[in-house]
């Protein structure tokens, strides 16, 4: 395997956004508007701004570390064998969250497009893809993400645009009043997914050298404004009711766009498309699973890490049964079960970082 | 290692070669265009009528039975959600109903509340309920068993008559669709939907219908309004309450008058008519502007700026008269019709608001004649 | 060294094998220094021989009048032979490869060999190019002949800065080929790659330019080319302009440019003898005809076979009624209209042009009404097929053809097997796969990702030539300014 090229600012800025918006725009809406209401929008904007706080942590974390990858850190930090379990643990991390992602993108697939194709069918078929772009290289990931970003993002609001003549201003003055407190209780998944799974990206920061901050955080807030946006869009043409009984609002706003008689039902079409975003995700997170292997264990050859990792995490995406468990769990637990990755090692390599610095600072004024 | 992962390869995509669960060849389906929901009254069953298209009917090249453009399958079951399944008792393909034009539903099943259907259409994607909704006061068996002219597909027609007459009311947006009934329950504002109403003694089953040259009987008209409160059927309104429920709405830009002017007959055409609320305590002023095209003109009178004036005149109070009768309707018959109760303003109280209107007008067009031949 | 005279072309004739086309002349001056003339009558200009050497051995050998002791035979043939390039050679083995490259061998004894090269050049006249046709633009085509190949880039390019760097590949067949490029503008960086991927090939023979790309192009197992393949001198100067380097093979008219990225797949050397706006539009109309040889077979399987909710009513009612008596599937029909139209293809490609036509009568027949009237195919497949089978033919580069066919045949099955679903991940494939390649270090994707915005003025639109000042930053040319 060639080693993966340095990365520019624009690649990591691609895809930083691709990963932001992954699977997030299929499945959040929902929740965010059953909970929050009308104000959905607000909750996903107080988000992006978490999202941008936690990015800068990390940043700064990473920069106490030059040129180290997660793993690397980790070791670096907190010595070999402490340091190896953590690694572990941003390898199960990693895993996880490429299940979590290859599920939801079949649990949508088969809800709304394929529903005799098993499950399996879609996780094994998206895992062989992106095992290919693994071993590939994150390098041409971010090409390809930079290349179907502007087309995505075209391709994902055009059906908004054609639906505003549904939009209604009375969907924003549905009865109800707003508390920030419960509501953010309530809604403090969508901190975790998707902006604190950006930890992930603390595998691809030492390959980056140029504009690394701005291009991190210029992704999530691209991206997540543009959630935010959609959030509203959903709420004016939707509306707060119908938005909060579905499962995939999103959805609904495709499948009922019509361009005129004629073609009337792009929905398969759009929803497809937008799956090249969540294709991108799943290979960022599937790559820093297999990259982070081969750095613990020192292996030279993806592949070999790659083609069985595709047969674990798809077998692990079949873990919940159904989406309800998944969305129930999610909205209870993901928050607390993210923290530790997000900030709790992260604050470990930083404290370890600045002890260091102060014994060699107090070594240096011995000597 | 290489080799046994080509292997592992191999047999995964052999694996893919399984495939093709959702596969359904385009000549197994069952197309289905309009659908009607009915409810027996004495069993309490529901029951379903699908319309499904004859495919050989619309080819160019044409085999088989070409002349009957439609079939009509009725499957009755307890409950919605066995529906499709049931189907394969009558059907040889497979229902496919993402092409649905139109729902049409019958007075008695829409009295009872269409909330079932509604979260059985919305479960699944195949299912829509962004297609057009029509109740009906004829008997189904009448409506569901009759070709059309002109428009060989029922639903296509019903659609495209439906279609038609919002442009005419130029509306932005489809006149009724299903999903608005959906959008409508959690407000205080009905839903209208038209009225399907069935002419002639028999129905037209036959394809030999659509050689005969009238068009009118046995056949459908698309008149009046079906009133929806929380999906619920609540009463009827006639054709120009309907009208002047989008006009007032904002929804439509155009209606239609009849005026006396001078003792004559004016029928005049009210476009680009602009809606505007103003808010006081207890109080709504809606004013209301709106450019006049003269379509018929019975004055013997050579016209002028005063005669245009009058016309005008003419048309604000008629509208004025009109507009608060409608709001007297909406009392009287506790519908808050123009939906004061979803604003902040009036919420849960709309019946104390005192609605004004301010009726402006302008007559811009008179087509081609100056002065009518005496 | 010290060559008996007899001996010495006894054995460069031995070595040479007994073939009917080994000439050896032996000729004694007056002095009685016995001269050996040999030569390949296949390759050599017989009349030259003559003329030029035989010729004036014997007239000279009549007229001189030296002492023989003085004589110096090399100096005497140095001055008598009338030719442009006398090299010497030394060993067996130099004087078995002149003879073999078409020279004329004159044995001295007791000294060395002389060679004079006097190869004739049998070739084909210049010709337009057969599969490179063009309506406004020069006719001229490379020939076979690797010297009147380099004539026809430098009647183009009058620049000292061209250079022909000579190399001889191939153990046996000891093929003469041409690194050319500009120096001072292509990177040095690019030029050493293509010296020292060259200069690594270890192969018997190269008979044709083909051999050479596929030891010097980047990857082997991808469909598509990584080099740019083409009868033109035109295009080949203009590639050389922008800083590329060629490679020119003796035996053939296809000359090989590189690096090449994906987006020049869209250009033809006529896009700069157009207008600009047409180039332009021109251009968009072959990325298109890409996007439909590769997505409209697939898009119609999944359409027709999963997605029928795509289609508008009545084309889903006319398409069912077709379909009403088709035996098979959607992915069979597909597939067996285009194995069809791949044979009908294969078949044509080496007819003799009379028996083409009748080639094309059943094609049009078997593929057309008959398949749709006997109620096998429907009408709808073969117009798929067809604009799928024109689309494919619209691309200026024929091995991108076939490239574009490859992917459509696996989209097609990745359509049969799971709809769109299959599709996109076909798509996201090929995307990463296109992603991957490099031609010579240059990202296959390249203007686009990554971005070189100012190359894009010469990629995805023609700018007016005054406007393309600088050259294009893709090939990390030394020059910039044009």
């Amino acid at each position: 395997m060639e080693k993966p090229e340095q990365l520019g600012g624009w690649p990591l800025f691609a895809m930083t956004s691709a990963f932001v918006a992954g699977t997030t725009f299929i499945l959040l809406p929902a929740g965010l508007i059953s909970a929050a209401r009308q104000y959905g929008w607000l909750v996903q904007l107080w988000s992006v701004l978490f999202g941008v706080v936690a990015g800068a942590f990390w940043l700064y974390v990473a920069s106490r570390y030059p040129g180290m990858s997660l793993v690397e850190i980790a070791q670096q930090a907190l010595g070999k064998h402490v340091g190896g379990f953590v690694a572990l643990c941003y390898i199960l991390f990693f895993v996880q969250l490429a299940a979590w992602v290859t599920r939801n993108m079949s649990d949508y697939m088969q809800i709304n497009l394929m529903p005799r194709t098993p499950i399996g069918v879609f996780n094994i078929a998206a895992l062989l893809v992106c095992a290919y772009a693994v071993i590939k290289g994150i390098d041409t990931i971010a090409l390809v993400s930079v290349l179907i970003l502007p087309i995505l993002t075209l391709a994902y609001w055009t059906p908004f645009t054609v639906m505003l003549r549904e939009w209604d201003w009375r969907n924003f003055s549905y009865p109800g009043t707003f508390e920030w407190g419960p509501t953010i209780a309530k809604t403090k998944y969508a901190l975790g997914f998707p902006f604190m799974e950006t930890v992930a990206f603390m595998m691809a920061f030492p390959l980056v050298q140029r504009r690394r901050g701005s291009a991190f955080l210029g992704g999530i807030v691209f991206m997540g404004v543009q959630l935010a946006l959609s959030v509203f869009f959903t709420i004016g043409i939707l509306g707060v009711y119908r938005g909060s009984h579905l499962t995939y609002p999103i959805y609904i706003i495709f499948r009922e766009m019509q361009f005129s008689n004629l073609i009337e039902h792009l929905e398969s079409l759009l929803s497809v498309t937008a799956l090249l975003l969540v294709f991108v995700k799943l290979s960022v997170l599937f790559f820093f699973a297999v990259q982070a292997i081969c750095q613990l264990f020192a292996v030279e050859n993806r592949a070999v890490v790659a083609y069985p990792l595709v047969w674990v995490i798809s077998a692990y995406a079949l873990f919940f049964a159904n989406i309800v468990e998944n969305t129930e769990w999610v909205e209870r637990y993901l928050f607390y079960y993210y923290i530790p990755f997000a900030f709790g090692f992260p604050l470990l390599f930083l404290i370890s970082a600045w002890l260091r610095k102060n014994k060699r600072r107090s070594k240096e004024a011995a000597a | 290692m290489m080799r046994l992962l080509m292997r592992m390869l191999i047999i995964m995509l052999l694996f893919l070669c399984t495939g093709c669960w959702d596969m359904r060849e385009i000549n197994y389906l069952a197309i289905v265009n309009m659908t009607a929901a009915d409810i027996d009254p004495k069993t309490g069953k529901f029951i379903a009528y699908y319309q499904v298209i004859n495919p050989t009917s619309m080819s160019a090249k044409q085999s088989g039975p070409t002349k009957a453009s439609v079939y009509t399958y009725t499957v009755t079951e307890e409950s919605p959600g066995l529906l499709t399944e049931k189907t394969n008792t009558v059907m040889s393909r497979m229902l496919f109903t993402p092409h649905l034009q139109c729902y049409v539903f019958t007075e008695r099943y829409a009295n009872q509340g269409l909330r079932d259907l509604i979260n059985y259409l919305e479960q699944f994607t195949d299912r829509r309920t962004n297609v057009y909704a029509v109740v009906t006061d004829a008997p189904l068996q009448k409506v569901m068993y009759s070709f059309t002219p002109l428009d060989r597909i029922p639903g296509r027609n019903i659609r495209m008559m439906m279609d038609w007459q919002a442009r005419s009311l130029g509306m932005s947006r489809r006149m009724t669709q299903l999903k608005d009934i959906v959008e409508g329950i959690p407000l205080s504002r009905p839903t209208i939907v038209p009225m399907l109403h069935f002419h002639g003694d028999g129905q037209a089953s036959q394809s030999d219908r659509v050689e005969s040259i009238d068009a009118i009987e046995p056949g459908f008209e698309l008149a009046d309004g079906a009133v929806f409160l929380q999906a619920k059927m609540a009463g009827k309104v006639d054709r120009d309450t309907m009208t002047l429920f989008f006009v007032l709405n904002g929804e439509a830009s155009k209606s239609f008058d009849n005026l006396k002017v001078n003792g004559a007959h004016v029928d005049v055409e009210a476009n680009h008519i602009k809606v505007k609320r103003y808010w006081g305590k207890s109080r709504l002023r809606i004013t209301i502007h709106s450019n006049l095209k003269v379509l018929y003109n019975g004055q013997k009178s050579p016209l002028t700026a005063r005669n245009a004036h009058q016309i005008e005149m003419a048309f604000n109070k008629s509208f004025q008269k009109q507009a608060d009768q409608f709001v007297q309707l909406a009392k009287q018959k506790h519908w808050d019709l123009l939906g004061i109760g979803d604003t902040k303003q009036g919420r849960g109280r709309w019946r104390d608001f005192d609605v004004t209107f301010d009726v402006s007008s302008k007559a811009t067009v008179f087509g081609n004649t100056r002065t009518p031949y005496q | 060294m010290n060559m008996q005279n007899p001996d010495f072309a006894d054995e460069v004739t031995q070595r040479l094998g007994v073939s009917p086309d080994v000439v050896c002349r032996h000729l004694r001056t007056r002095e009685g220094l016995a001269l050996s003339c040999l030569y390949l009558t296949s390759l050599v200009d017989q009349r030259l021989v003559d003329e030029v050497v035989i010729r004036p051995i014997l007239l000279a050998s009549q007229q001189t009048e030296t002492k023989s002791n003085e004589f110096d035979s090399f100096s005497w043939l140095q001055a008598n032979i009338f030719h442009g390039q006398v090299k010497e050679k030394t060993g067996v083995d130099d004087c078995v490869d002149a003879v073999l490259n078409g020279h004329c061998l004159i044995i001295i004894p007791e000294r060395n060999a002389l060679a004079m090269d006097m190869c004739k050049r049998e070739q084909r006249s210049v010709e337009e190019p057969s599969t490179e046709a063009t309506i406004r633009g020069p006719r001229e085509g490379f020939v076979e002949d690797l010297i009147r190949n380099l004539s026809l880039i430098r009647k183009r390019v009058k620049s000292n800065k061209l250079v022909f760097e000579p190399m001889v590949i191939g153990s046996e067949t000891k093929t003469m080929v041409c690194l050319a490029y500009m120096r001072g503008i292509a990177s040095d960086h690019l030029v050493d790659e293509f010296r020292k991927r060259l200069h690594a090939i270890q192969t018997d023979s190269i008979l044709e330019s083909a051999y050479i790309e596929e030891w010097i192009q980047d990857k082997t197992i991808t469909p598509f080319p990584q080099l740019l393949t083409t009868e033109r001198p035109d295009a080949i100067a203009a590639k050389l302009l922008e800083g590329q380097a060629a490679v020119l093979t003796d035996g053939t008219p296809i000359a090989l440019a590189g690096p090449l990225t994906f987006f020049q797949l869209f250009t033809a050397p006529e896009d700069y003898y157009q207008r600009a706006d047409i180039a332009t539009l021109l251009r968009w109309l072959r990325m298109a005809a890409f996007l439909l040889a590769i997505f409209v077979p697939a898009l119609y399987i999944s359409v027709i076979s999963y997605h029928q909710e795509l289609l508008p009513t009545p084309l889903l009612a006319s398409l069912a009624a077709q379909r009403e008596g088709v035996p098979f599937p959607a992915f069979i029909e597909a597939t067996l209209m285009m194995a069809t139209f791949e044979l009908l293809r294969e078949a044509g490609l080496r007819m003799p042009r009379i028996a083409g036509q009748a080639i094309s009568i059943v094609g049009a027949l078997v593929l057309g009404q008959a398949a749709v009237e006997a109620g096998i195919v429907s009408a709808a497949m073969v117009i798929v097929v067809s604009i799928t089978a024109i689309a494919n033919f619209v691309s200026p580069m024929y091995s991108f053809g076939i490239a574009q066919r490859i992917v459509q045949f696996t989209f097609m099955m990745l359509a049969g097997v799971l709809g769109l679903f299959g599709l996109m991940c076909g798509v996201f494939f090929l995307l990463i796969h296109l992603a991957s390649l490099r031609s010579f270090g240059v990202r296959y994707f390249a203007p686009l990702a990554p971005l070189y915005l100012p190359d894009w003025k010469d990629t995805f639109v023609r700018a007016p030539r005054p406007r393309l000042k600088r050259r294009p930053e893709l090939f990390k040319a030394v020059k910039v300014k044009r």
